[in-house]
């Protein structure tokens, strides 16, 4: 897994590329603890390049979420693939987050 | 078989070998140069003193036949103006002989008839016979000297002529040189007679011959045509001309040298000596009164053997000093390599285990080998820390290896293990299998009755894995049991079991699950999905069916979720498949998914509804599937066939 992070004016966007499954979701986790601690409050995660989530991945997809949602801030998902699509439906967790399908809809979806 | 090579071979060896291999070129190169120099310059100063010896001589021999030639000269005016008469005339000749020492004889020969009016020979000779001087008169009917070189060519000449050497048959019976010079009458200036003197070819031997030249180097003269006149090999004497022993011995150079020295040129050349065959070199030099030349012939092998002995003393000097450095490079190597043998077998020691091996304090090394055993000292130390380490950690490790094995076994302990559940039963088979990825996993199954008829069965995956995961999971089965009340719906046992995870679940935890309760009088299946993969329903004509409807989000996340409900009817002899995504998500050896289409392949393939069975095909295949990979996750499967026996 590698995850690619900007800022785009006052938006975090991290793109996940390949599998985030139970070696690695530690990694996803801390990045995203780190921002949040640092006051981030909108992040959109780009899942285009994303190959598989397991269940630790959606662990930390929902932590995330969880905790941005406390401080009223913005945080969205996008550019599902169909795969992952069909687990988060299955999972119910299509309503929870809030799913784009690409960055730019996201970043306009923050606007 | 072992190789010979210089890697192979010690530090001792590669130094000197590589050291003593250059000091060797060096000090040859240094020889040979030497050699070359000390040559050149050798056999510069041997052309200039064979030069000077050679003119020396010439010039030491010009000078005695000059005193020689002078004595004639003035006997030729006295014999001029005087008319002598034989008594006088003996006197005077016996005195120049005597008083002469390089003279060997004198002789007044006169023409016929003009000293005594009736001889027709007058010639009286004076020569030295031992101590004592001799007198005979040469002219007779054996040796008419009129038709003799000496007398005949300065006659011819009108002048003073030095004769080639040669036997003098008249008088003394020796080899001999003469110098003739004519004398006249005042009154006419016709010839009255010549007046001679001789030389003795010995006398002129001796001369050359103390020309001492190394050992075997020598001199030699030759005459105007080539003839030699003095040479150490006296068969050459008189018998030879230069070009004769050419022609001989085949040495076409020397007939070069030879018309180069009767053209009366000197020069140094390189030259083998015919009588003693040794290489040289040869200088020559002209004798002007005479039409002489001298040759003075020197061995090279004399010549360069100071050269030879100073070369011989340096090779000698550098063979012991080529000796002195190899012992002094095998002595310093040895005092580099001692210590780092000694610590080469100390860390070989070491390396076997043994970490408490003293380590020598090394006295009189270099800085670097006292750095390396003290590296040596510091590894053994940290060495024997990281064991000690290790020793400890496996310890802890063993030990919380035996607490999940515990914790194993206790997991698998609150789950029904035995199977079939229900053998009294005729209208429901049931069979589970839930197999950690790890030693805990956080999977879960359970099943049980309600009442008699209404039997309540669940699969549950909590999110994650291992001992977090397991205590998650005993959480849900504990309050699965304890919300399980007898006329409750399936929703809301979900809902209350969600309410109570969700307190304190700061990092949001969940499980996904799927909970059924099915009454066997009527084969009605009422149930609540909370994001749980969707079962498969194997009808008795073996048709698959997905049970697709799910009622919410996994239990945990909120808590204030409203749960549906949903309903299937189960025929007889149709078998409700639930299972976890360890199933649909087991990866092999190259990360690829067994996926959800896999699994309904092997399902419709089966086409029976024993409960066992099932299970054990689809852990079968997984298994076969995955292969040589880790498990990736927790596998647990939950198979219930209804029969429909009242």
């Amino acid at each position: 897994m590698e995850i690619k992070e900007q800022k785009i004016k006052d938006v975090i966007v991290l793109e996940i590329l390949g599998r985030v499954d139970t070696t690695n979701y530690g990694k996803l986790e801390g990045v995203l603890s780190d921002y949040i601690a640092k006051n981030e409050k909108n992040i959109i995660i780009d899942c285009s390049e994303m190959d598989y989530i397991s269940s630790s991945g959606l662990r930390v997809f929902l932590t995330g979420f969880k905790k941005i949602n406390a401080i009223n801030g913005n945080y969205f998902l996008c550019g599902l693939q169909d795969n992952i699509q069909e687990i988060f439906e299955i999972s119910g967790f299509t309503s929870i987050f809030k799913i784009f399908t690409n960055q730019e809809n996201a970043l306009k979806g923050i606007e | 078989m072992k190789m010979f090579t210089v890697r192979n071979k010690g530090i001792t060896f590669k130094y000197s070998i590589s050291i003593l291999s250059v000091t060797i070129l060096i000090f040859c190169l240094f020889l040979i140069y030497n050699y070359d120099i000390s040559k050149k310059i050798l056999l510069e100063n041997v052309e200039k003193n064979a030069e000077n010896l050679t003119v020396s001589k010439v010039n030491e021999i010009e000078g005695v036949l000059k005193a020689v030639r002078k004595i004639p000269e003035t006997q030729k005016s006295i014999l001029q103006n005087f008319n002598y008469r034989s008594g006088e005339l003996f006197k005077l000749m016996k005195m120049t002989v005597e008083t002469n020492s390089e003279v060997f004889g004198s002789c007044v020969a006169y023409e016929p008839y003009s000293f005594f009016k009736d001889s027709l020979y007058f010639a009286p000779y004076f020569y030295k016979s031992g101590d004592s001087i001799k007198y005979g008169n040469l002219g007779n009917e054996n040796y008419q000297y009129f038709y003799w070189d000496w007398y005949q060519i300065p006659k011819e000449l009108d002048k003073a002529f030095w004769s080639e050497p040669y036997y003098d048959e008249g008088g003394a019976g020796v080899i001999m040189c003469s110098y003739s010079v004519p004398f006249y009458y005042n009154e006419d200036g016709k010839l009255k007679g010549i007046v001679t003197v001789d030389i003795s070819l010995k006398w002129l031997e001796k001369i050359i011959s103390e020309i001492k030249i190394y050992e075997t180097g020598y001199a030699f003269l030759i005459s105007g045509n080539g003839t030699i006149i003095t040479h150490p090999l006296e068969k050459f004497v008189l018998n030879e001309t230069i070009f004769s022993i050419a022609e001989e011995n085949s040495i076409p150079k020397l007939r070069d040298i030879g018309r180069d020295m009767i053209s009366k040129n000197s020069d140094f050349v390189e030259y083998t000596s015919v009588m003693t065959k040794k290489d040289g070199w040869l200088f020559y030099a002209p004798m002007k009164s005479t039409g002489w030349s001298m040759g003075v012939f020197i061995p090279s092998d004399e010549l360069l053997a100071d050269l030879s002995n100073l070369n011989r003393k340096l090779l000698l000097m550098g063979i012991l000093g080529v000796l002195l450095l190899l012992f002094l490079i095998i002595f310093i190597s040895h005092k580099l390599t001692n210590p780092l043998k000694k610590l080469a077998k100390i860390t070989q020691t070491i390396g076997v285990g043994n970490f408490n091996v003293e380590i020598p304090f090394l006295a009189n090394t270099s800085k670097e080998i006292a750095q390396l055993g003290d590296s040596i000292t510091k590894m053994q130390k940290e060495l024997r820390n990281y064991i000690k380490n290790l020793k400890d950690t496996t310890a802890a490790k063993e030990k919380i290896e035996s607490e999940l094995k515990i914790a194993h076994d206790i997991q698998q302990g609150i789950i029904p293990k035995i199977f079939p559940p229900f053998p009294e039963r005729e209208d429901i088979d049931l069979y589970a299998v839930l197999n950690p990825a790890r030693d805990v996993g956080g999977d879960l199954y359970d099943f049980f009755f309600l009442d008699d008829y209404r039997i309540c069965f669940t699969v549950g995956d909590v999110s994650g894995k291992g001992v977090p995961a397991s205590l998650f999971m005993a959480i849900t089965r504990t309050l699965l049991r304890a919300k399980t009340e007898k006329n409750i719906s399936v929703n809301k046992i979900v809902e209350k079991i969600n309410i109570d995870l969700c307190q304190g679940n700061e990092n949001s935890m969940f499980v996904t699950l799927f909970l059924g309760i099915l009454d066997a009088k009527t084969g009605i299946v009422e149930y609540c999905n909370a994001g749980h993969n969707y079962p498969y329903i194997l009808r008795n004509d073996n048709k698959l069916e997905c049970i697709k409807e799910t009622h919410g989000t996994p239990i945990g996340i909120f808590e204030n979720i409203n749960y549906g409900i949903g309903k299937f009817q189960l025929a007889k002899n149709d078998t409700i498949i639930l299972y976890t995504d360890g199933i649909t998500e087991a990866m092999d050896i190259e990360n690829n998914l067994y996926t959800d289409e896999r699994l309904i392949k092997l399902l419709t393939d089966i086409k029976d509804h024993n409960t066992e069975k099932i299970t054990n095909t689809i852990v079968a295949d997984v298994k076969d599937f995955v292969g040589e990979a880790d498990p990736s996750d927790d596998i647990t499967i939950l198979s219930l066939t209804y029969y429909l026996k009242k």
